[in-house]
């Protein structure tokens, strides 16, 4: 178990910048997760922490040792692929072993470390199968298996869920968070679903061409996006343009918006962002709190979704989304012109 | 629920007989095609295996097992025989060696435009007539041919390989004309593998030859067979490339048997020698066959 971190990491295919000087630490027995839609670069991250590819300038360390030179053969890490790589040639034993017989470790050792593998995976007693015999679920218990076997100092894992159904992901994802915790491995993980993100890892990476755009816990990326991107990629927000005004943000069309935040000076134009869940349709009479911030707009929709209720709804020509738990109330009908409050705090500033 | 049961039932055998019908009337022109090209010439060369001289200009043969009776009675159609598969193992084995690594490269390495340029110089040889190709190997390897003044040039004094006319030139001979299937069945079942696969390999620690050991080669040994038994099976019997080549060295089990057909006319023995052939053939690609496929998964 190690350390891993990149400091600097830039690497280039042809013309095209798959990452530009992108720093960024991860911490022993952390579950970490690289966010970003295609292109931006997560899995040349992962490649290039795997040895894979070499960046081209920068430096990668794992436990403290630099290695952005030492060919992945070299590197002690376990990868489990998308495609999961299972070698169809041989049983899921033979797979499991198969970094163990390379490394010459004893016979009777390795029928020991596979065997107690495949049970920390739950595969046990399927050991003479081949890959093609079994289910998605299983062929990615065997590429686990397989790749935390050898002991590895950080274990890779690429999009780790997205092969596999709804229902048997959500079941992944504990079972994953599981035997990470179990054996304390550093593990970092690349995928595009903020939902995969958000439920495994301790700390998110968001990246976006080439750059890592930020970094923390999902919480606080969650709470406190500092770009509209990351506030839109990472969940759902609601974008307002605006100029400081008073210590507020003077919505184009009027209404005074108050935040939390901290502001630059009178005149400058910004961006805030408002989460879909933390505004409240109000009807006209309803009253509303002082400290609201509260703007109006008309409901074009309301969608339901059983547990919650979507509205859209318009201000002029933009769209606004408000989600609403469903507390048994009769939905506000399509047309009707509502009023959206919601608190200062609640008011990110995603653009300075 | 019973009278549905037999409704389905007869609604399946009804579909049952649609979908045979459908085969036979599909797959039927395919095999009356194999059978007049294919089965009927066998049989007619089976039973000619079997009599005293050819059914040809009114004479008539009488059945007999004389012809097999040859065989075993003159050692040298064995060593005949051993030499020609002396000579296919080494022509297949030359054609792995070269073919292999070139299909490697051809399905792994290069992409784009740059494969298809090479793939091109692959089926190349395709194109040319076989006999020009095999005369044009006799310029290279004649003494003061092309080859040795090539050698000649950049090494002065090294002297003569003579190599017209010997087994060599046969065996060179033949790599050149049969390298094109090793490539292409290799690079089939190469370009199959996933690039996942091995970089799966290298990150559980394994080296180049680990992988090429344990993953590739298992996994390309359909195609390996495939092409090893492309070529096995004609340089045996090959006649044209010995003849021209070899020399007086030239002689193998193929050019006795088409000797028996085109000089001696003794077409009964020239069949019993082929058949021969066929089940030495048979003989050592059955069990090699199923153990590529038990190894290959």
């Amino acid at each position: 178990m190690a350390t891993v971190s990149a400091k600097g990491v830039s690497k280039l295919f042809g013309t095209f910048k798959a990452l530009d000087d992108v720093s960024i630490d991860f911490d022993d027995g952390g579950f970490y997760g690289l966010l970003g839609p295609s292109g931006s670069g997560k899995t040349t991250l992962l490649r290039l922490i795997a040895g894979f590819e070499f960046p081209d300038s920068g430096s990668i360390s794992i436990g403290g040792e630099a290695v952005e030179r030492v060919p992945t053969e070299k590197r002690d890490v376990g990868m489990m692929f998308q495609s999961y790589a299972l070698f169809p040639n041989m049983s899921v034993f033979d797979n499991v072993a198969f970094g163990l017989t390379v490394r010459r470790l004893p016979a009777s050792e390795i029928r020991k470390r596979v065997g107690e593998a495949l049970q920390l995976v739950r595969l046990d007693g399927l050991d003479q199968r081949r890959p093609h015999q079994l289910s998605g679920g299983q062929r990615q218990r065997v590429a686990l298996a397989r790749a935390i076997v050898i002991r590895p100092r950080v274990l890779l894992l690429d999009e780790p869920l997205s092969a596999l159904d709804k229902a048997l992901r959500t079941g992944m994802q504990v079972e994953l968070k599981r035997i990470q915790r179990e054996i304390g491995i550093t593990t970092i993980f690349v995928t595009h679903d903020q939902e995969e993100a958000l439920t495994l890892s301790d700390r998110i990476g968001v990246l976006r061409e080439g750059r890592l755009v930020q970094e923390g816990a999902p919480r606080d990326i969650y709470e406190r996006p500092n770009s509209a991107f990351a506030a839109t990629f990472l969940g759902d927000a609601n974008l307002f343009e605006g100029a400081v005004e008073d210590g507020a943000v003077r919505l184009a069309g009027g209404p005074l918006v108050r935040t939390d935040d901290p502001l630059p000076a009178a005149g400058a134009s910004v961006t805030v962002a408002v989460r879909p869940e933390r505004m409240t349709v109000r009807l006209e009479g309803d009253d509303s709190g002082p400290e609201h911030n509260e703007i109006g707009a008309q409901v074009e929709a309301a969608i339901f979704a059983g547990n919650s209720l979507t509205y859209h709804l318009k201000r002029g020509d933009m769209p606004i989304r408000v989600f609403v738990q469903n507390s048994g109330a009769a939905p506000v009908a399509a047309g009707t012109p509502v009023r959206l409050t919601w608190q200062p705090a609640h008011t990110i500033v995603v653009s300075r | 629920m019973a009278h549905e049961a037999t409704h389905d039932t007869t609604g399946n055998t009804a579909q049952a007989d649609r979908s045979a019908r459908a085969v036979v009337l599909l797959t039927g022109p395919a095999y009356l095609w194999l059978t007049v090209t294919v089965l009927l010439p066998l049989v007619a060369m089976l039973y000619f295996s079997f009599l005293s001289e050819a059914p040809i200009a009114g004479r008539v043969g009488e059945l007999t097992l004389e012809q097999y009776r040859a065989f075993f009675e003159h050692a040298f159609y064995l060593e005949l025989i051993l030499r020609s598969l002396r000579l296919g193992a080494e022509v297949t084995l030359f054609c792995f060696l070269l073919g292999f690594p070139c299909a490697y490269v051809l399905a792994k390495t290069i992409k784009g435009r740059w494969r298809e340029a090479l793939f091109l110089l692959v089926i190349i040889p395709f194109w040319s007539n076989a006999l020009v190709r095999v005369f044009s190997w006799t310029m290279v390897l004649r003494g003061n041919g092309l080859l040795e003044r090539a050698i000649e040039t950049v090494f002065p004094g090294a002297g003569s390989l003579d190599l017209l006319f010997t087994y060599n030139a046969v065996v060179i001979g033949l790599v050149h004309s049969y390298l094109p299937y090793m490539i292409l069945t290799c690079y089939i079942s190469l370009q199959a593998i996933d690039d996942d696969l091995i970089a799966a390999a290298r990150s559980l620690g394994a080296s180049w030859l680990t992988i090429l050991r344990r993953l590739i080669l298992p996994l390309a040994m359909p195609g390996i067979v495939a092409g090893a038994v492309l070529i096995f099976v004609p340089v045996i019997g090959s006649f044209m490339e010995p003849r021209i080549l070899g020399g007086r060295q030239g002689t193998f089990i193929g050019t006795i048997i088409e000797d028996q057909f085109t000089a001696v006319f003794n077409w009964p023995l020239g069949a019993a020698l082929s058949f021969i052939l066929l089940a030495c053939v048979l003989v050592i690609f059955i069990p090699f066959t199923f153990a590529a496929r038990r190894m290959s998964g």
